[in-house]
């Protein structure tokens, strides 16, 4: 995987994500990149979603490093089976 | 006649008795500012002796963060902190955790640093802006220098601090689950679990795993996803599972909030697109110095790097209120 990343051709990418596609995403998810060798901000993440859309054989703006990611469902309600949960330390200040 | 069954000779029930779970026990109480639960896996006949056992290793948890807290003056912590000196003696414990603080450093590329304290009690205070890297401590840090060096004494177990001038250490984001770590290595049953205010560190015997919830900041009733940390094949395995996000530890009116999370190489609150990282990695200490940087850096350059890393998987809530996880993660989403 390692290896496909690092080339960071749109073909080995597709591939790659085709795979991934396959065998280890839920159903439910999909599928999304996020580019790494750039500012870290949220402009960075959608930019890069943008160039997983692309079809095959187009070229990504920047060359560079990706992290594939799958993108999870929306959060539910907890079971009551779940006692132990992993939480930001501290008391939540909800926005 | 019956047939001798081997399993007898080695005291096993036979093989068509069925084996009874083990009772799931739980020990609640406060410790470094926030809860502490110690779960057991055990037998109902051991019930007693697990209970005492939690009860001491809570103690035991208790006075090890008495030591290291920054909000008690007379801790071990802050006299290092109020000593003028720049090489100064310190006791095991201290010297065990600033010890896994440096390696927390080194595993996160620095985006762990315990020597800023005077940055985040300056963000608490409002006093520090954003950019505010022209301190000769934060361009120290961007020519890659650290602040401090520890010496170990091997035989005592102590150690001394090397730092420079000015330099004073908050261990508020390593040491829970440092601590987790440790308060599990003293728990003797094969499945068991210590829960550090979020930070959590986990054995699970084979056939035994455990199920742990990842919270969402935005409604307590409500989980990101549930984690099923399974056992091995012939023998428990162990997992640190700890999550860091902005929701905690805010100060200032909501549009311009600053947070506890300092971004060492600005001396300010990190500007980042990450509210909440729970990252699952083989110990609570690595989880916990893995899901500050996925915060401080941001989810590109944060993911990147613990996609590099032994991490076991990564599950980010960003602020555009997506959920995002390494793929490597699916294997424990349940």
């Amino acid at each position: 995987m390692r290896l496909a990343i690092a080339a960071g051709g749109v073909a080995a990418l597709s591939a790659l994500i085709a795979t991934i596609s396959a065998a280890a995403i839920p159903a439910a998810a999909s599928v999304t990149t996020v580019k790494a060798d750039a500012p870290a901000d949220t402009a960075v993440v959608r930019q890069v979603t943008r160039v997983v859309k692309l079809p095959p054989g187009v070229a990504a703006p920047t060359a560079g490093t990706n992290v594939l990611v799958t993108q999870l469902p929306a959060p539910v309600a907890k079971p009551r089976t779940v006692v132990v949960t992993t939480t930001q330390s501290g008391q939540v200040v909800k926005p | 006649m019956h047939a001798f069954d081997p399993r007898s000779a080695f005291g096993m029930p036979p093989a068509d008795t069925p084996t009874p779970s083990p009772a799931r026990l739980v020990h609640r109480t406060r410790a470094m500012g926030g809860r502490l639960e110690i779960h057991v896996a055990a037998p109902a006949s051991d019930a007693f002796a697990a209970q005492q056992e939690m009860r001491r290793v809570s103690a035991r948890v208790g006075a090890w963060a008495a030591l290291l807290t920054r909000h008690e003056p007379t801790s071990r912590l802050m006299r290092l902190n109020a000593d003028p000196r720049p090489r100064v003696a310190v006791g095991p414990t201290l010297a065990a955790a600033l010890r896994w603080a440096g390696e927390a450093s080194d595993l996160t590329g620095g985006a762990v640093d315990v020597s800023l304290l005077e940055a985040r009690l300056r963000a608490e205070e409002g006093s520090l802006s954003e950019g505010a890297a022209t301190d000769s401590r934060a361009s120290a840090l961007l020519r890659g220098e650290r602040a401090w060096e520890l010496s170990v004494d091997r035989r005592h177990r102590s150690g001394t601090v090397t730092r420079a001038p000015g330099v004073r250490f908050d261990l508020d984001g390593v040491a829970k689950g440092w601590l987790a770590d440790r308060a599990l290595a003293r728990l003797r049953w094969p499945g068991a679990l210590v829960d550090a205010d979020g930070d959590i560190a986990v054995r699970a015997a084979p056939g035994e795993p455990w199920e742990i919830g990842i919270g969402d900041p935005r409604d307590d009733d409500a989980i990101l996803g549930t984690l099923a940390l399974p056992g091995g094949l012939v023998a428990a395995r162990t997992y640190g599972v700890a999550t860091s996000g902005t929701s905690v530890h805010r100060w200032g009116p909501e549009s311009a909030a600053r947070h506890h999370l300092i971004h060492p190489a600005t001396g300010a609150p990190a500007r980042s697109d990450v509210v909440q990282a729970t990252v699952v990695a083989a110990s609570a200490g690595e989880a916990e110095a893995y899901a500050k940087t996925i915060v401080i850096l941001g989810a590109a350059a944060g993911l990147h790097l613990v996609e590099r890393s032994d991490a076991l998987g990564a599950v980010v809530l960003l602020d555009d209120g997506r959920t995002i996880a390494l793929p490597r993660t699916s294997r424990f989403l349940a």
